[in-house]
């Protein structure tokens, strides 16, 4: 599925640890200028995924593939920016210093450093602590700090390990709207996260790892969208024709003050919209019902979680 | 760029933990206290004055010769501005209470009351006089032995041989050091600053720097510094070589400052002194490079630092036995050359080479009664292939001395001696070490998943 504007592309990629096989065999290809989300489970295979595009893990079998050549060669890093999850900073920098030394290796001239830096840490907003010690800075400032480092020589991949994590929700916010701007810029963005309600926000396409293999991948959009279920609302007081909707070869419950009335995958919503028009009902309410990532996320994976315990559905006892 | 930003990080981190400037201010106050070391001219009178100082001190606290005194009477010299250019003459005198304690001294060996005694114990403590002569004059009084001593000329060719009387912390005399300005020098240079100092450097740069690669390494700094855009062998000899300078920076200061402190203090400019720096850091090269593999497959800055102390005790354990086997064989070399001649015995003050001894009488005799000669082959293949720690260190001894030393004293140093191997010998193994060892880190290092 890849195209000349793919700048991510996987084939068939595996990884084993020992006996546990953390890839088999993932495909997928992401395109220039989208936010790409990568969710799965703990221990699904996301970070090592992005380890792999970016050299940091040696893959057993396959191919992957880094802005059209293969991943993990140190001249295509220069593109990249990456924010890895649990990041640990040197201690003995302060924000600045970090980001200049990180600046040499992607071999910036000190002018363009001394430009580029307050420039990134306003944008992040920590500028006023870029003369502090990391020692000194909160969770929140430090993930701010990894976002800078990942994008502040300008790459155009930037992967994001759970890039919000310990933000608060104002800065959560910030972020995403500075994903956003990256990607208007024509940059990709991949992420990874737990935070599903996040990717649904900013996520263009979204792909699901389950035990290392992709369980599905699509747009939002497709992912979330239920097929041939609506949901009808009418004028207070009046009330649907069940008995006849149902006799036309659809199901129709009624849920609270609205009707849900599912078409199936074959038949069209048309013929009770018309019903509901020659009755004289007044339609005030018309929606393709769909579901929130996480609806979608939870029905994927299984319930047991590949890096902890299986869990045992809770139920309730009656009587 | 991107030498010079990983040489910069080493440097704040080594900074970070505060042994940076621990190690600056230990450095520092060695470097004072060699400036805080002076040295001045002592008299001949002087030079002999101290040691008989010491025998009326161990007379008055012996009952059985309360009373008697070794003095020097009618002292003279005929050069005093330039002592080393100077005749000497003066008496030497033994006082008892009485001739039955006169005697009584003379029965003690090794006390200088005859004739013979009186010269070996002069030769011995003015060993820089030249055509020592003494002969016995006839007392007045049959309580006293007295000697006339004569010396025409020195062995001693400037200021710089003759006796000083070395000063300390600028002002603590300490007479009973008495020795030529070249022999202070050389044992503040040589064992001071370059076998004390240089072990304190090595010991430190090995526990700083042996945090460098496991900080690196650690999980969520390593997926950071490999997602850059540099080669993970060269991201790792970067390092080595940024605690190298470390290291270098460190020796360059402990050194120099001390050579430029005796060059100032005393106008001897060693400059031989100064090839330490390089011998230093080449030795914590070999050391470095332990650490590193060490670190790589382990990620533990614990096990670097006693996996490189082991390595240390090691390689010296290595060529100090080699060294010894090298002598064993030279000295069944030399009996086999030779089958009539005994075992030679210790000159006098030296300490006896039992196992040069031993190896006369029988030849397959284990060395030090306890390494078979069975092993020896063994032993010296493993010294083949391991790096030259213990000549480094030789060759640093004989350097300083061949700087400083009167021809004279060199002996004394052994730095006569001819060393039983190369420098190029020293600098292939040693390189190849190095070389293989960080070989094997890159190479794990480039092949792991992190």
């Amino acid at each position: 599925m890849s195209s000349d504007q793919s700048v991510i592309v996987t084939g068939g990629l595996c990884k084993t640890y020992g006996a546990v096989q953390a890839l088999k065999g993932v495909s997928l290809s992401v395109d220039r200028g989208e936010i790409f989300g990568l969710l799965g489970q703990n221990g699904a295979g996301k970070s090592t995924l992005i380890k792999i595009l970016l050299g940091i893990v040696r893959k057993t079998d396959g191919e992957a593939n880094l802005l059209g050549e293969p991943a993990g060669r140190a001249e295509i890093r220069k593109r990249v920016g990456y924010l890895p999850e649990d990041h640990q900073f040197p201690q003995y920098h302060t924000g600045a210093s970090l980001l200049h030394f990180y600046g040499q290796l992607y071999g910036m001239s000190r002018a363009e450093r001394r430009k580029k830096i307050p420039e990134v840490l306003e944008t992040v907003g920590i500028l006023k602590r870029m003369d502090y010690k990391l020692r000194t800075y909160s969770k929140g400032m430090k993930q701010r700090l990894g976002i800078a480092q990942a994008i502040f020589h300008n790459p155009d991949v930037i992967f994001l390990d759970e890039p919000t994590d310990g933000v608060d929700p104002v800065g959560r916010k910030e972020l995403r709207e500075l994903f956003e701007t990256l990607r208007d810029e024509g940059k990709t963005v991949f992420v990874n996260s737990h935070l599903l309600g996040e990717v649904e926000l900013i996520c263009s396409r979204v792909a699901i790892l389950q035990r290392g293999e992709l369980a599905r991948i699509g747009t939002v959009a497709d992912l979330t969208r239920q097929e041939g279920r609506y949901v009808i609302g009418l004028d207070a007081g009046e009330s649907l024709p069940i008995d006849e909707i149902v006799k036309m070869g659809y199901r129709c419950e009624k849920a609270a003050d609205r009707w849900e009335v599912i078409v199936g995958d074959t038949l069209s919503i048309d013929p009770v919209l018309s019903l509901v028009h020659e009755r004289g009902l007044k339609l005030r309410h018309l929606v393709e019902k769909k579901q929130s990532l996480e609806e979608v996320f939870v029905s994927e994976v299984d319930q047991a979680d590949p890096g902890t315990d299986s869990r045992v559905k809770k139920t309730r006892r009656v009587g | 760029m991107q030498f010079m930003a990983f040489l910069k990080d080493s440097f704040r981190e080594a900074r970070n933990g505060w042994v940076l400037q621990a190690m600056l201010v230990l450095s520092t106050i060695l470097v004072l206290f060699v400036a805080s070391i002076s040295f001045t001219p002592t008299t001949v009178q002087r030079s002999i004055e101290v040691p008989l100082g010491l025998m009326n001190w161990s007379f008055r606290n012996n009952p059985a010769f309360t009373g008697t005194k070794l003095e020097v009477d009618n002292y003279r010299e005929s050069n005093p501005g330039e002592p080393w250019n100077s005749d000497y003459e003066f008496d030497f005198v033994v006082r008892a209470q009485s001739a039955e304690q006169l005697k009584k001294i003379d029965e003690q060996r090794g006390l200088p009351v005859s004739r013979a005694r009186v010269e070996r114990f002069l030769k011995q403590t003015l060993s820089s006089l030249n055509d020592l002569n003494v002969e016995t004059v006839k007392s007045e009084v049959d309580s006293e032995v007295r000697f006339h001593v004569t010396t025409k000329g020195t062995k001693v060719k400037d200021v710089t041989a003759w006796p000083h009387v070395p000063k300390v912390l600028f002002a603590i005399e300490t007479p009973f050091f008495i020795m030529s300005l070249r022999s202070g020098v050389y044992l503040i240079e040589n064992y001071i600053v370059g076998g004390a100092g240089a072990w304190i450097i090595l010991f430190i740069s090995v526990i700083i720097t042996s945090g460098f690669i496991p900080n690196l390494l650690q999980k969520g700094a390593v997926d950071l510094a490999i997602s850059k855009p540099i080669g993970r062998s060269r991201l790792l000899i970067y390092k080595y070589i940024g605690g190298l300078i470390f290291t270098g920076l460190l020796t360059a200061f402990t050194v120099g400052g001390s050579w430029l402190v005796i060059g100032l203090r005393t106008g001897m400019w060693n400059n031989n002194f100064l090839v330490a720096i390089p011998l230093v850091v080449a030795y914590f090269s070999i050391l470095y490079a332990v650490s590193t593999l060490t670190a790589v497959l382990t990620r533990s800055m614990i096990v670097a630092i006693l996996a490189t102390l082991m390595a240390w005790a090691l390689l010296f354990g290595i060529g100090y036995v080699n060294r010894k086997i090298e002598e064993r064989e030279a000295s069944v070399a030399e009996q086999l050359a030779n089958p009539d001649a005994g075992p030679a015995l210790p000159k006098s003050g030296e300490a006896p080479d039992l196992d040069g001894m031993i190896s006369k009488i029988d030849p397959d005799a284990p060395l030090w009664g306890v390494i078979p000669k069975s092993l020896f082959g063994t032993l010296k293949a493993i010294h083949f292939v391991s790096p030259r720690t213990f000549q480094i260190d030789k060759y640093l001894d004989r350097l300083i001395a061949r700087g400083i030393l009167p021809e004279h004293e060199l002996d004394e140093a052994e730095a006569k001696k001819p060393m039983t191997t190369s420098w190029a010998e020293i600098l292939g193994v040693t390189t190849a070490f190095i070389v293989f060892v960080l070989g094997l880190a890159c190479r794990r290092f480039v092949t792991r998943s992190y």
